[in-house]
């Protein structure tokens, strides 16, 4: 494989606003085709990042090289060639119509009338296609839910026909299938147009199956690239949202709400997906699961007869109760087997 | 052409070239009035879409933010200032410096409009500040008519409450000229004011200069609303009508359809009121007077309209 050019290097960037350093020392490179996640809590600079690269903000020192040029050596024009951005804050204007903002995106290749020509219209016909938005085409601005706004925009930008897009939380308003849906486009315009995606988001959970690079930056104010995975495993994305109240439960990557007492339980059966869902209900009401019979503390066992129907038996100091469900099972344990650890 | 003080029988309009007196009303006094009123529904048609897509504000245009008022006080001081002027040279140079002095004036409020504009969060302060703006100007060139010679005054308390009928002949060249190399420059802006629809940043990012942008406009929107305030005085509501009628009726904000369909909205109200204001037999009513009447209650059902946009 031909080794690619990175579109954006960065060295030593230190970015904020005037006096107020938010970030330093930061190095990344962005290469065509890329999907990266920008990650952190909030306030941490996300935003900062992406529109230093926008240009809104001027950086504060390092290095910033676009296509083998420093940032600030592009002219307006040519720079909207390379990167378009879609925002989080809402277009003022409503009553514009899908097809014709889209075609704003066409500016920087129009003569001074904007005038579209066969090229231009080709290229915003492919950005309607990608997103599956030809029947909002007629459609004004503010008839839009915000999932559909959030592809128009996107399209729009798509037709600027760029190297480079960035998003600034583009996935906060929507509901669970629009935040999957918005991600997926994403993913396919890194793969099919080569074109590289850099976002900032907050819907983690999502992003760790989707994502598979991620900038974090820490509460110090330094920025790490990687694999999520691997910040899971050494520590990093705990640190990174770390908060007194909550703890990282880095077995199946969610924060949950830190709790003073602790009940431990054996689990015991086969593995299977009521094993799965158990053991999460457990998880979720604090309980410490142990996934072997353990003397001393309560034992859920599941009994399977077959793979639709089974039940549980908890049993501790000859009691044994057997139940259907597992809101059942969560009433009985809490009233009849707790034992507290200290 | 036929409505006025002297009843010309439209059959007549065509051979009127035989009677001299009916001549002179209609190529000496109507025939100017309409055009005069054309333009002028022209230009502050457009200089109320620029202004709200400028601002981001449904509800900005030159007479509401004072920018009319400072066109006033441009004239008011030009007069005052360069009496000798206007007394030497009453047609040609002295509606050149009226309209250069009532564009000034605009101009500069325009610019702190402009100014206050980026300092505030909520664009319906803006509104509160044009008001308060045109009052304060209203207050100074009232202290200015005071203290100028009493001749004078009764022309410029004239002159405020709008009016077709002022220009000549001639001096329909200079308005013709001037509000048509306006409206067509605003035509070829239409794609960059698209864009400011979207915001700053997103039109930046699309690769428009904004701030030259954003100086041509202003510059342009000074110009018209200069020009017909020094060639009619302070005309309301039109500004803030006609744009809002044309996205109404066109269904867009497309300027490239919207600059055109405001234009002639524009021209339509203005030739509506002037026909209402000489349909009152020998009484020539204040173009004003009407606009408040039937403006008015337009705009009310505007702002009703509007509630939603401001809540969300």
């Amino acid at each position: 494989m031909m080794a690619l050019s990175p579109i954006i290097t960065a060295k030593n960037l230190k970015v904020g606003y005037g006096q107020l350093t938010v970030l330093e020392n930061i190095n990344f490179s962005i290469y065509p085709g890329d999907m990266i996640c920008l990650m952190g809590h909030n306030g941490c600079g996300k935003t900062t990042i992406l529109r230093t690269l926008s240009r809104f903000l001027q950086k504060l020192d390092g290095e910033i090289d676009v296509k083998n040029k420093a940032i600030d050596k592009w002219s307006d024009l040519d720079y909207a060639k390379i990167i378009s951005i879609v925002l989080t804050e809402k277009a003022s204007d409503t009553h514009l119509l899908v097809n014709d903002l889209i075609e704003l995106g066409r500016y920087p290749y129009t003569n001074f009338m904007g005038k579209l020509g066969s090229p231009d219209k080709k290229i915003v016909d492919q950005a309607i296609e990608l997103l599956g938005i030809s029947h909002l085409l007629s459609k004004k601005v503010d008839e839009l839910s915000d999932g559909q706004r959030q592809k128009v925009f996107i399209a729009r930008a798509l037709a600027q026909d760029t190297n480079i897009l960035l998003l600034d939380e583009p996935t906060t308003f929507l509901d669970l299938p629009g935040k999957l849906e918005i991600l997926g486009i994403l993913k396919k315009i890194a793969i099919e147009k080569k074109v590289a995606v850099l976002f900032s988001s907050h819907d983690w959970q999502l992003i760790l199956e989707l994502a598979s690079w991620i900038w974090l930056i820490d509460q110090k104010g330094g920025m790490k690239a990687g694999v999520p995975e691997d910040f899971i495993i050494n520590g990093d994305f705990e640190k990174c949202f770390h908060h007194p109240q909550f703890v990282f439960d880095d077995e199946i990557g969610i924060f949950k709400e830190k709790k003073e007492n602790e009940f431990v339980v054996s689990l015991v059966g086969e593995d299977n997906k009521s094993k799965i869902w158990t053991k999460h209900l457990l998880r979720k009401e604090s309980f410490r699961v142990l996934e072997c019979n353990t003397p001393g503390y309560p034992v859920i066992q599941i009994v399977s007869n077959n793979r639709d129907t089974n039940y549980w038996e908890i049993s501790h100091d000859q009691k044994k109760i057997k139940v259907n469900t597992l809101e059942d099972l969560l009433v009985i344990l809490k009233t009849e087997f707790l034992v507290q650890t200290h | 052409m036929i409505i006025g003080p002297v009843n010309i029988p439209f059959n007549e309009l065509f051979s009127a070239s035989r009677t001299p007196d009916w001549q002179t009303i209609l190529w000496e006094i109507r025939f100017p009035k309409i055009i005069t009123a054309f333009l002028a529904g022209v230009a502050l048609g457009l200089t109320g879409l620029v202004m709200q897509t400028y601002f981001n504000n449904p509800l900005a245009d030159p007479y509401i933010l004072g920018v009319q008022s400072g066109a006033s006080l441009g004239v008011a001081i030009g007069i005052m200032a360069l009496d000798s002027v206007f007394i030497f040279f009453p047609n040609f140079v002295g509606q050149l410096s009226t309209i250069f002095f009532a564009s000034a004036g605009s101009l500069l409020t325009l610019f702190v409009l402009m100014i206050l504009s980026r300092m505030l969060v909520n664009q319906l302060i803006l509104l509160v500040i044009g008001l308060v703006f045109g009052q304060v100007i209203t207050g100074i060139i009232s202290i200015l008519v005071v203290l100028s010679e009493s001749n004078k005054i009764k022309n410029f308390l004239l002159w405020t409450m709008g009016s077709f009928q002022r220009v000549s002949s001639e001096q329909i060249v200079i308005f013709a000229l001037i509000i048509s190399i306006g409206a067509i420059f605003l035509f070829y802006l239409a794609f960059k004011l698209n864009l400011l629809l979207l915001g700053d940043k997103y039109a930046r990012s699309s690769g428009l200069n904004v701030l030259k942008t954003r100086k041509i406009l202003l510059v342009i929107t000074a110009i018209l609303s200069g020009t017909v305030t020094s060639f009619c005085g302070p005309i309301a509501f039109v500004g803030i009508i006609s744009p809002h009628l044309a996205r109404s009726f066109l269904k867009t904000s497309n300027h490239f359809v919207l600059i055109p369909g405001v234009a002639l909205l524009g021209a339509i109200m203005t030739l509506a009121s002037e026909f209402v204001s000489g349909f009152m037999g020998d009484m020539t009513l204040p173009i004003n007077g009407i606009m408040g009447l039937v403006g008015g209650p337009i705009i009310f059902i505007i702002l009703l309209n509007y509630k939603k946009v401001y809540r969300s």
